[in-house]
């Protein structure tokens, strides 16, 4: 049985996470923390476990790993303080807001011989998997470009808080995509072009809106818009979109359009709902059984490392108004 | 009024047929190719001529309508409004902003109304959108996403697979996007192009920009000449009061063949079934600048515009940085 510990709930993935944990037979959560205790006991208490006063009495001797959820800023002195007492670690994305902290954790990790992985889900989404199965086929060719969105609704608290998030939308949401692209082209990002703004949310001051530009080292042409432009009226929460142009063909992929369409009269709401594979309980899996098998999980620290990098050079592209490169 | 056609490809000939809906009347078609100019001749019982120069010479050809490959576009209106003849010529106006600058100004000197296409603002789609962004229901608008294009183009002497000639989708068809996007939301200050301009193994474009409009939204444009289906639109407008989309492929007829596809796709404007073509209104535009009797050169600026953004969009692809507009039309 591998016992896990979650480390804040101020990430709304926590909720998540946590009924996965739950759900898997060889897996039980023993705990949780969070630093807003009132936050961290309402958790305890949905998921049937108990809340723990501070960091390290949750790492105590009867919990094998962490999940930390824990507010952008703060991954850093979780994830250290996980490594020192010998934990398996899944850290949230993105993995730091600076390419200092997200080093420093990797190196943490490493010296501590604990796992750590990045929570990356859409790498274990079933349609993403296809699509890169399908790409690695050659089914259509050479590729040549991807125009890429991961839009959004307004997650507002923390999230537009840079203190604490590091960025805004540019930051929560360009990580997935690049990740993906790395995954299934198996090249690295080289360059970005991003500009971004504060344009559709009053009384915030961060970025909602990213459109971004990157090559990779095989050539790659990349476009990518990172935001919080779907309204509150939005039928779902946002999306992951890639097409990619080839040499035989495009395809494109909408990684969660796998949806009924709801048409409620009791709110007047047009709503979809989900009903294809759950990508976070596959992760969650993958998690578990990294601990178990005290393995690396498939998506490591390095891996968020390099988003970390690419997110980070984006911010520096957009201040600068010019391609910089990573 | 009669009308002379250069350039007797499929735009001269749609044009043709526009202009005879209009009421007007073609007299003569000229084409560098006989067999091509003959063709549209015939439909018109007009006059067939491969040196087109002959037909800035007649005294009752009124209009002059350019549908050549977009290098002679603006030598050729140049000519045209300096024989006094009013002139609709289809987009990119020119293939250099110099060109264009010339043609404009030769046509205020003539004082007579030169007009390049805006049809693409009349598509019902992105009409429809104007009118919702206007109504100010979606609050101020943020961000903006204009996906556009399909197959390859053909055209005469496959002429648009020399990107010298036809500057590739970031010129030919991000030009309409930039024109939208200046028409409804205000003029663009910056611009950052990334594209691919491919010629093997086969010919494949795929342009993508993003541009900031002044104390405006974010757009991110995307024009393709690399599907293998027809004209796909697709468009997202978001504000922050709410967020206006549209989807070609969602439409009202749809009918599939068991006969494999149709080789020749349209590179031109997409088909919709509204009574009154994007083109009718683009013609209706040009003739009502006629009967007001002066040269419209608030068009033929945006125009010019267009095709100064479209260049800067060529030089950020080649350079990978971005590109400042300056203000007005002749910067």
């Amino acid at each position: 049985m591998v016992r896990i510990g979650i480390m804040s709930f101020a990430h709304m993935h926590a909720y998540s996470y946590a009924a996965c944990v739950n759900a898997i037979d060889d897996a039980v959560l023993t705990a949780v923390w969070d630093d807003d205790a009132k936050r961290g006991r309402a958790a305890a208490k949905e998921f049937g476990t108990e809340f723990r006063k501070s960091a390290p009495k949750l790492l105590g001797p009867d919990i094998d790993a962490v999940i930390v959820c824990s507010e952008n800023v703060k991954h850093r002195d979780t994830v250290e303080m996980a490594a020192a007492a010998g934990k398996w670690i899944l850290c949230e994305k993105p993995l730091a807001t600076t390419v200092a902290d997200a080093k420093a954790m990797v190196t943490a990790c490493k010296k501590a011989k604990v796992g750590l992985g990045t929570a990356f889900p859409c790498r274990y989404a079933t349609t993403l998997i296809d699509a890169r199965r399908r790409i690695r086929s050659g089914e259509i060719g050479t590729l040549y470009a991807a125009a890429c969105t991961n839009n959004g609704q307004f997650p507002g608290g923390w999230f537009a808080d840079e203190a604490l998030a590091g960025g805004g939308a540019t930051m929560d949401h360009t990580v997935h995509v690049v990740d993906l692209l790395r995954w299934i082209t198996g090249n690295e990002f080289t360059r970005v072009f991003c500009e971004k703004g504060n344009l559709l949310h009053k009384n915030i001051n961060t970025d909602d809106v990213g459109s971004v530009h990157l090559e990779m080292d095989d050539g790659l042409k990349v476009s990518h818009v990172a935001s919080w432009n779907r309204p509150k009226s939005f039928p779902t929460w946002g999306d992951v979109t890639i097409e990619f142009i080839g040499s035989k063909g495009v395809m494109n992929v909408d990684a969660f359009n796998q949806k009924l369409d709801l048409y409620r009269d009791q709110d007047k709401r047009h709503e979809w709902a989900p009903w294809g594979d759950d990508s976070n309980r596959a992760l969650i899996e993958d998690f578990v059984n990294s601990v178990r098998d005290r393995r690396e999980p498939s998506v490591s620290g390095v891996d968020g490392l390099r988003a970390v990098e690419i997110t980070v050079a984006a911010y520096a592209s957009a201040k600068k108004g010019a391609m910089v490169r990573i | 009024m009669n009308v002379a056609i250069v350039g007797c490809g499929t735009l001269g000939t749609l044009h043709a047929q526009t202009a005879r809906a209009c009421g007007l009347r073609v007299l003569a078609c000229g084409d560098t190719s006989r067999p091509r100019a003959k063709a549209l001749a015939k439909t018109h019982r007009a006059d067939a001529v491969t040196e087109v120069d002959s037909l800035f010479a007649r005294d009752d050809v009124d209009v002059v309508v350019i549908a050549t490959p977009t290098p002679s576009h603006a030598a050729l209106a140049t000519v045209a409004v300096r024989a006094g003849k009013h002139v609709f010529c289809e987009a990119p106006f020119a293939r250099t902003s110099a060109e264009g600058r010339k043609a404009a100004a030769a046509a205020r000197k003539a004082n007579v109304t030169l007009h390049v296409s805006v049809a693409s603002r009349y598509l019902p789609e992105l009409a429809a959108i104007e009118e919702q962004v206007a109504s100010g229901q979606f609050g101020e608008i943020g961000f903006v996403k204009i996906v556009w294009g399909g197959a390859f183009p053909k055209g005469a002497a496959n002429w648009y697979r020399d990107y010298e000639q036809s500057g590739g989708a970031a010129f030919d068809l991000l030009i309409h996007e930039f024109d939208w996007i200046e028409h409804v939301f205000g003029p663009i200050e910056s611009v950052f192009c990334q594209n691919l301009l491919r010629r093997k193994p086969v010919p494949l474009d795929y342009a993508m920009a993003t541009v900031k409009v002044k104390n405006g939204p974010i757009a991110q444009l995307i024009a393709s000449w690399a599907h293998t289906g027809g004209y796909r639109v697709k468009t997202e407008v978001c504000g922050d009061k709410g967020m206006i989309a549209f989807d070609s492929e969602d439409g009202p007829v749809a009918v599939s063949t068991r006969k494999s596809a149709s080789a020749h796709v349209s590179p031109y404007l997409p088909e919709r079934l509204v009574s009154e073509s994007p083109h009718l209104k683009d013609w209706k535009c040009f003739l009502k600048g006629i009967a007001s009797g002066h040269p419209d050169s608030l068009a033929t600026n945006a125009a010019l515009r267009a095709v100064r953004i479209a260049e800067l969009a060529l030089r950020s692809a080649k350079s990978g940085k971005q590109m400042t507009v300056s203000d007005g039309a002749n910067s």
